[in-house]
């Protein structure tokens, strides 16, 4: 593991990148978010379903509701 | 010392405006998904005016964090079988029989009968049950209004799921800790088992902590997925987490791997507490708790000298007979080693200084001192009632600025197994109007039948609902309720983190369905008191409670992510902590003034019972499903369409069941239905059984309950004296004895 004045100083690069990268309003922002989607590189374990997942059509979801 | 910045979900000032769609038509909201308690960012996506997909936040932050329970939600919430209009019973309570009402009809008819209830047997004759923190669209509202008709008798599944343990917390050190996971080496989970669809954020920190070279410690009696992932595992057994953390500290003490300074600066009771830890040399707690003696010394060893280490919270150690002492032992052990608001351990954080909390809103002072005392339950189980909590209120106005902090709802409750004794006419005095808010009462706390037995002796039951739930099936009034789609919303971090995150409302409530707001503002009007609830709109509300930051609640929740108070550590070096002596109290003068052992200890279980051979752990909540919620969700139910136990396949050959078998699960309390699951991870003797499980789509009305009576692993839990944690009265859930009878026929 990394010496902690060194996690420390990354955290603040970090959160400075996250700060711009989650307001998503000019170029800086875009490249900001780049940056971390590359060194926040989890392999994080989601479930299938949501890997997969794209949503309901509009006219389904009223079908389901309305019973037809 | 000022906090380190933070790239988890701990940071502060973090904003965030989702990214458009691509495709023409399509808006995009920013929400917190409550469709569990944990509140994790998402984006939703409209489309003719209904959200048609729930994704995960644009915000680095918060990416992945999301589940199946969270994607499903556009279709949770089309149910067709929804309640859309207010609902008034017409025939025998639990007939089934319903006549839609308007809210007006309904709202004066509920005012007149709750006044008379009063009138007739005090305002302590109503009881509030509501899951607050679960859905956290309360705001304090129905404590706020409790506190000025005179009631004290709210009760909430926090009792036994980490409202108690806050409450505990409290009274060793003052206030419930956050671990800081950021920044941590170790971590240490007691039985809790976050997953892919369970918890999510915990797990992905867990992940992330384990990423940068961390260690994780799981005590677990199964090999559980967080066990699989761990550097140490304990096959701890059921309910013996007090006797493994005594045996931790008794390592941690003999071989001086404590902070000395800190204890000494810091602490009241060491000596005590060091000669009560003495009474648990490892061969007694290995024998109590199964796991051999030189890897508890092992897993003690590595906690206090790999730190800064943190124990998250869990909900395992929440529902045992010796739960107080376990958060205790688990809160001495956080002090002790030095862990204690310093970074990469658990940080106090205290009451936001620019936001309204919820604490604030409930107006407790308001309720008088002689309505506090009638609380029930405070008499034998105090520790998380006003009478438990009470020598904390000038200690937390010195060190936080405020008397009362109830944090995560859990620090000035009724017991709930004494409120529903005195609903069934057995208690010090009547209570005869339960108000149930999102909340499934029947089917959310041990004893089921005694539930079932009180909710038949009321003269008035409140509901509000998505569903027809068991509860909502034996109510006078169902009342519709919106969804976390529906309405905005401002998440306060439970009252533990001072963190605030804001959710858009994303498209409008079907049918009638009104925010618990509305429900709680239309209750204080009808009441005759709407000067309490002085606020037009939900959102004037939220402007009220924001306006020290300087915008409205419009613009706070289009431009903010998280709003947090730059996270400080050690300030108990300023203030001290928020005890009656102004230190860490690991001898605690709460539990000696109110009668109890001050130091913790190990209350042994009773002897065998023959007749029920096994052991259960129930409580256990799965990933499709949050609590007694979503087994309406066609995604879900395909998913997990029937309730399933879990054994070990020598336990299962010893009794000779075989794989989705149907059997009787008995205990002495009742007995459910359930299918088999024969699980190589189980140990031999322990029979897992899943939380909540009744199906909506089955018949309704008293005697079916659409399959509570069949299913709901309440119906097997028992609240009598041998089963509860004495301080806290809450149950044992964690090793209770069962067996398990072999069921004829077709399966069901």
């Amino acid at each position: 593991m990394k010496p902690y004045v060194v996690r420390v100083a990354l955290a603040k690069v970090g959160f400075a990148l996250a700060k711009k990268a989650s307001r998503n309003q000019t170029w800086f922002d875009r490249i900001a978010r780049r940056v971390l989607e590359r060194v926040l590189k989890f392999n994080f374990d989601l479930d299938e379903m949501v890997l997969l997942d794209q949503g309901y059509d509009p006219d389904e979801l009223e079908r389901y509701q309305n019973r037809r | 010392m000022p906090g380190v910045p933070s790239v988890g979900p701990s940071a502060a000032g973090s904003r965030s405006i989702p990214r458009p769609h691509q495709r023409p038509g399509i808006e995009t909201r920013k929400a917190l998904c409550a469709s569990c308690d944990i509140a994790c960012s998402v984006v939703t996506e409209i489309q003719k005016g209904r959200v048609t997909r729930v994704r995960s936040s644009d915000n680095p932050l918060f990416k992945d964090n999301i589940c199946i329970k969270g994607i499903v939600a556009p279709k949770n919430f089309a149910n067709p079988d929804r309640v859309l209009y207010p609902q008034k019973r017409v025939g025998e309570r639990g007939s089934g029989q319903w006549q839609r009402v308007s809210w007006d009809e309904a709202m004066e008819d509920i005012g007149l009968r709750l006044k008379k209830i009063i009138a007739e047997h005090g305002p302590e004759a109503w009881a509030v049950s509501t899951s607050q923190w679960n859905t956290g669209t309360d705001h304090g509202l129905g404590r706020r209004i409790m506190n000025h008709v005179g009631s004290p008798n709210w009760i909430s599944g926090v009792a036994l799921c980490a409202g108690n343990t806050a409450a505990i917390n409290r009274l060793t050190y003052g206030w419930y800790p956050w671990p800081d996971y950021d920044n941590t080496n170790l971590i240490v989970l007691f039985g809790h088992n976050p997953g892919k669809n369970s918890w999510v954020p915990i797990y992905n920190q867990i992940q992330r902590v384990k990423a940068r070279g961390g260690t994780l410690i799981v005590l677990d009696p199964r090999k559980s997925e967080c066990a699989e992932m761990a550097d140490l595992w304990l096959p701890i057994k059921a309910g013996t987490d007090a006797a493994m953390a005594f045996g931790w500290l008794k390592v941690i003490l003999d071989e001086g791997l404590y902070d000395k300074a800190f204890v000494e600066r810091w602490t009241v009771g060491f000596e005590a507490l060091k000669k009560r830890a003495d009474e648990f040399p490892l061969e007694r707690v290995s024998k109590i708790t199964g796991c051999d003696a030189a890897t508890i010394a092992k897993a003690a060893r590595m906690y206090a000298t790999m730190g800064p280490s943190v124990i998250p919270w869990t909900p395992i150690t929440d529902q045992q007979r010796n739960s107080t002492s376990a958060i205790r032992l688990q809160s001495i052990l956080r002090a002790v080693c030095g862990y204690l608001d310093v970074p990469g351990g658990e940080a106090l954080m205290g009451f936001h200084p620019q936001i309204i909390s919820e604490s604030e809103i409930e107006m407790h002072h308001v309720l008088p001192e002689s309505q506090k005392a009638k609380q029930l339950g405070s008499d034998k189980h105090p520790a998380f009632t006003y009478r438990g909590q009470a020598a904390l209120r000038e200690p937390c106005k010195r060190v936080w600025g405020h008397e009362y902090a109830n944090q995560v709802t859990g620090c000035f409750m009724a017991n709930p197994s004494a409120v529903f004794r005195a609903m069934a006419g057995e208690g010090p005095y009547p209570v005869k109007a339960l108000f149930s808010f999102g909340n499934n009462t029947l089917m959310g706390f041990a004893n089921m039948p005694l539930i079932l037995k009180a909710m038949l002796n009321q003269d008035l039951i409140v509901v509000q609902e998505h569903v027809m739930t068991p509860t909502a099936q034996l109510a006078d009034y169902v009342l519709p309720g919106d969804s976390w789609l529906e309405r905005p919303w401002m998440f306060d971090g439970y009252g533990w983190l001072s963190i605030y995150k804001p959710s858009q409302q994303s498209m409008a409530p079907p049918g009638e369905c009104k925010s618990t707001f509305e429900l709680w503002k239309l209750t204080a009007n009808a009441l005759g008191m709407p000067e309490v609830v002085p606020w037009a709109t939900l959102e004037d509300f939220y402007d009220y409670r924001i306006a020290k930051l300087g915008i409205g609640f419009e613009e706070f929740s289009s431009t903010y992510e998280v709003h947090a108070d730059t996270l400080e550590f050690r300030k108990y070096e300023k203030t001290g902590f928020a005890t009656p002596s102004g230190k860490v109290e690991l001898y605690a003068s709460i539990l000696e003034d109110l009668g109890f052992d001050p130091l913790p200890y190990f209350r042994d279980e009773p002897p065998a019972d023959p007749d029920f051979p096994l052991a259960m752990f129930t409580g256990v909540r799965e990933g499709e499903y949050f609590q007694t919620g979503g087994r309406h969700i066609p995604e879900m139910r395909a998913r997990k369409p029937e309730p399933v136990l879990f054994l070990s396949p020598g336990t299962a050959q010893q009794l000779g069941l075989s794989e989705h078998e149907w059997v009787e699960v008995e205990t002495r309390t009742g007995k459910i239905e359930i299918m088999v699951g024969i699980r190589s991870n189980m140990p031999d003797g322990l029979v897992r059984i899943p939380h909540g499980w009744w199906k909506p789509e089955t018949e309704q009305g008293l005697g079916k309950l659409s399959g509570a009576l069949r299913y709901a692993d309440a119906m097997l839990c028992p609240d009598d004296d041998d089963f509860i944690d004495l301080e806290q009265g809450i149950p044992h859930l964690k090793g209770l004895p069962c067996r398990i009878n072999k069921l004829s026929g077709a399966p069901r």
